[in-house]
C-alpha cells in the first residue's frame, strides 16, 4: 500500500506523538500509579483475591497486563514497590511497562477515531491527528501523572464507533453498548454522570432508553457488586456505603449555595437539570442528529457542567476528550478547536493547586530531589493556591461558555 | 517540523529557567526507621536523648518523626545538639508544636556542622509543658536497630532508637545527576532497550519527513 503525501504527514505527527510518549513513560509518575500496582502485586504475586479490593475493572485489567509483562517485570522485581513507595529498584522499567497498556489502549482510541473520521476533509484530519498526538491533557494525565484514563477513553470511543455505525436500534448493539458502558463504570464510577446521555441517544424514557439504563446499570452493579456480595456474604450493596462516605463521585455535592436554613442547591445538578430541560424542549430538533454526535453532545455538556462546578482531579479532564473531539470536528466555525488550546494554560494553572505532587514531584522516578521542589517558590505576589484558583476560575468560564455555545448551536432549527 | 522543534526547545529552556534558581535541596545522610514503630507521648519534663555517628563531612539538620495525635497541640519542645564529650550545647532552640504535622519528620535546623565525619553527636528533645491531652508523640523503633547510637529517656538507657534522620544541604543539580546516574547503573539493560525504541521512532519520523519532502519536490 503506497501512502499519499498527506497520509505521510499524518503518520509523521502520530510517530512524533509516540516519541513524546516514549520519552515521558519511564521518567514521570504520581504516587497513585504505585498505589494501584502495590495492590495488583498483592493479587498477582502474594495470592490475595481480586475481590479484596475495590475498582474491579481497573485492578482486573492491570492484573492481566502485569501477568503478561511478568517476563520483563517479574514478581521479584515488582515486590520492590511494597518496600519503597517512591524509590523502588528498577522503578523506570516498571513505570514503562505499567504505562505500556495505557499506550496500547490509546493507539486503539486513535484507530477508532481514524475509522470514524476517515472520510472527513484533509484539513479536519490534520487537526484530528494533531489533537490525538499532542493533546496536552492526555499527555499529562496518562504519561506524566500516570493514570489509566485511556482505558475508559478507549471504551467510550468504542461506544461512539458503534453508535456511528448503528442505522437502526437493535437489541444486540444496544446490549453491546450497555456492556461497554458497564465496563467503563467498573473502571471509573464517575461516568455514571453521563448515563442520562446514553439514555437520551435511545429516546430518553422510551423502551430502548430505559433498556440501556437498565443494562448498563444492571451489568455494572452485577459485575461490581455481586462478587463482593458473595464474598462478604453480609454487606448488602457495599458500594452504597463507599459512595456515601465520600468517593470522588461525591465531589458534585461540594459546589452548592445555601439558600436558607441548610437547604442547598447543588450547582452541578442545577446545570444538568437545565441541560435535560433543554433536551425536553429541543428533542425533535436533536432527533435529527447522528447518534454518535448526540451522545457526544450530552456527554460533553454534562462533563463540562462537572468541571465548571466541582473540584476534579487533573486527570479527569481527559474523560471528555473523545466526545469533545467529535463536536470539534463537527464545529464548522472552528471555535471549539481554537478555544480548547486557549483554555489549557488555565487548566495547567489549576493543576498547581496540588503543589509538588502534580508538578515537580512527578519527576521522582528521575530523582527524589524533585519531591522537594515546590512550584510555589516560583510564583510572585500571591500564594500559589491563589494562582491555581485564578486558573480554575477562568477554566470554569471556558466550560460554561462552551455549554452556552453548544446549547445555542444545537438548539437552532436549521 | 522546525516550529515543533523550536517549541520543544523553548519548553526545555523554560523548565531549566524555572529549576535553576533552586540551588540547594535536602539530602538524607541516613535515616533510622523501621516498618513497625510505636509512638510515645512526650510529657512535661521528659527528655529523649539520642546519639549518632555522622557519616557525612557536614550536616545542618536533624529530622525527628512526630505524631500530633490528630490535633493541634500547644506544647513547646526544646531541641539541643552537641558533639559527644563536649560540655556545652552547640545549638539550642524552642519550637511550638502547633506546627508539627502528623506522622511526619519535623526538621530541626542549625548552623552547619563541618568536619563531622566519623564523630559522634548527641541531640535532645525535651517537653516544656506537654500534658496527657496536649502533647505530641515521638516514634521509637521496636528494638535497638541502630548500633552506632544510643537512646536515653530521662537518662535511662533504652533498647530502642528514636525514629530520626540526619540531613544535609546539597546543590539541586548534584543531587539530581547523582540519583539519575544511580538509576541508569541499576537497570542498564532496560535503558538500552528504551534507547533503541526511542531511536527507532526517531528514525521513522526522519524517514517520513524526508520522504514527504522528496515527493513534494517531485
Amino acid at each position: 500500500m503506497k501512502l499519499t503525501v498527506f497520509q505521510k504527514k499524518l503518520f509523521f505527527w502520530l510517530f512524533l506523538g509516540l516519541l513524546v510518549r516514549f520519552l515521558l513513560m519511564p521518567f514521570f509518575a504520581h504516587g497513585d500509579i504505585i498505589a494501584v500496582h502495590r495492590r495488583v502485586e498483592q493479587i498477582a504475586c502474594q495470592g490475595r483475591s481480586l475481590l479484596d479490593f475495590g475498582a474491579l475493572g481497573v485492578h482486573g485489567l492491570e492484573l492481566v497486563f502485569t501477568k503478561i509483562s511478568s517476563f520483563f517485570v517479574p514478581c521479584s522485581m515488582l515486590s520492590g514497590i511494597q518496600e519503597s513507595f517512591y524509590n523502588a529498584p528498577f522503578l523506570n522499567r516498571m513505570l514503562f511497562f505499567f504505562k505500556l497498556p495505557y499506550l496500547l489502549f490509546e493507539l486503539g482510541y486513535w484507530a477508532l477515531i481514524w475509522l470514524i473520521f476517515k472520510k472527513e476533509a484533509e484539513e479536519k484530519k490534520r487537526r484530528i491527528a494533531f489533537f490525538l498526538a499532542f493533546n496536552p491533557v492526555i499527555l499529562y494525565s496518562v504519561y506524566i501523572f500516570g493514570r489509566f484514563e485511556t482505558y475508559p477513553i478507549f471504551f467510550s470511543t468504542l461506544i461512539l464507533f458503534l453508535l456511528n455505525k448503528m442505522k437502526k436500534v437493535k437489541f444486540g448493539p444496544v446490549l453491546l453498548i450497555s456492556l461497554m458502558m458497564a465496563f467503563i463504570l467498573d473502571i471509573r464510577q464517575s461516568y455514571l454522570f453521563i448515563l442520562p446521555a446514553l439514555a437520551i441517544v435511545f429516546g430518553g424514557l422510551s423502551l430502548w432508553g430505559i433498556l440501556t439504563l437498565v443494562f448498563s446499570g444492571g451489568i455494572f452493579l452485577a459485575s461490581g457488586m455481586l462478587p463482593k456480595l458473595l464474598a462478604s456474604g453480609s454487606k448488602f450493596f457495599p458500594i452504597a456505603g463507599s459512595l456515601e462516605s465520600g468517593m470522588h463521585t461525591n465531589y458534585i455535592f461540594q459546589g452548592a449555595i445555601d439558600i436558607s436554613q441548610g437547604r442547598l442547591i447543588y450547582f452541578f445538578l442545577l446545570l444538568v437539570g437545565i441541560i435535560l430541560i433543554w433536551w425536553l424542549e429541543k428533542r425533535k430538533i436533536l432527533a435529527k442528529l447522528n447518534r454518535m454526535e448526540l451522545f457526544s453532545l450530552f456527554a460533553v455538556l454534562i462533563f463540562l457542567s462537572y468541571y465548571a462546578t466541582s473540584i476534579f482531579h487533573p486527570q479527569y479532564l481527559s474523560w471528555v476528550m473523545p466526545f469533545f473531539l467529535v463536536l470539534m470536528v463537527k464545529d464548522e466555525k472552528g471555535f471549539l478547536w481554537r478555544s480548547f488550546w486557549w483554555s489549557l494554560p488555565f487548566y495547567f494553572l489549576f493543576v498547581l493547586s496540588w503543589g509538588n505532587a502534580t508538578t515537580f514531584g512527578t519527576l521522582f522516578p528521575v530523582s527524589l530531589a524533585f519531591k522537594q521542589i515546590e512550584p510555589g517558590w516560583f510564583f510572585p505576589i500571591y500564594p500559589m493556591i491563589k494562582w491555581a484558583n485564578i486558573g480554575l476560575s477562568v477554566f470554569a468560564a471556558f466550560c460554561l461558555y462552551w455549554i452556552f455555545y453548544l446549547l445555542r448551536k444545537y438548539g437552532q432549527d436549521n | 517540523m522546525a516550529k515543533i522543534i523550536k517549541t520543544f526547545f523553548i519548553l526545555i529552556f523554560l523548565f531549566f529557567i524555572t529549576v535553576m534558581p533552586v540551588k540547594a535541596l535536602m539530602a538524607d545522610v541516613f535515616e533510622v526507621n523501621q516498618e513497625k514503630t510505636t509512638s510515645v507521648k512526650i510529657l512535661k519534663g521528659e527528655v529523649y536523648k539520642q546519639s549518632f555517628l555522622s557519616t557525612s563531612d557536614s550536616f545542618g539538620i536533624v529530622g525527628v518523626k512526630f505524631s500530633n495525635n490528630n490535633k493541634i497541640n500547644n506544647d513547646v519542645l526544646t531541641f539541643r545538639i552537641k558533639e559527644e564529650g563536649e560540655e556545652s550545647w552547640f545549638y539550642e532552640n524552642q519550637y511550638k508544636t502547633d506546627q508539627f504535622q502528623n506522622n511526619s519528620f519535623f526538621t530541626f535546623g542549625f548552623p552547619i556542622i563541618n568536619n563531622a565525619q566519623g564523630k559522634y553527636f548527641i541531640f535532645e528533645i525535651e517537653s516544656l509543658s506537654g500534658g496527657e491531652d496536649d502533647s505530641v508523640s515521638v516514634f521509637l523503633t521496636s528494638n535497638d536497630i541502630y548500633r552506632e547510637g544510643q537512646l536515653w529517656k530521662d537518662n535511662q538507657e533504652e533498647e530502642k532508637d528514636l525514629v530520626f534522620k540526619v540531613v544535609k544541604e546539597e546543590p539541586a543539580k548534584k543531587l539530581i545527576i547523582q540519583d539519575f546516574q544511580l538509576r541508569l547503573k541499576e537497570d542498564t539493560g532496560f535503558f538500552i532497550f528504551w534507547l533503541f525504541l526511542t531511536i527507532f521512532t526517531i528514525l521513522a519520523i526522519v524517514f517520513l519527513a524526508k520522504n514527504r519532502q522528496n515527493e513534494k519536490r517531485e
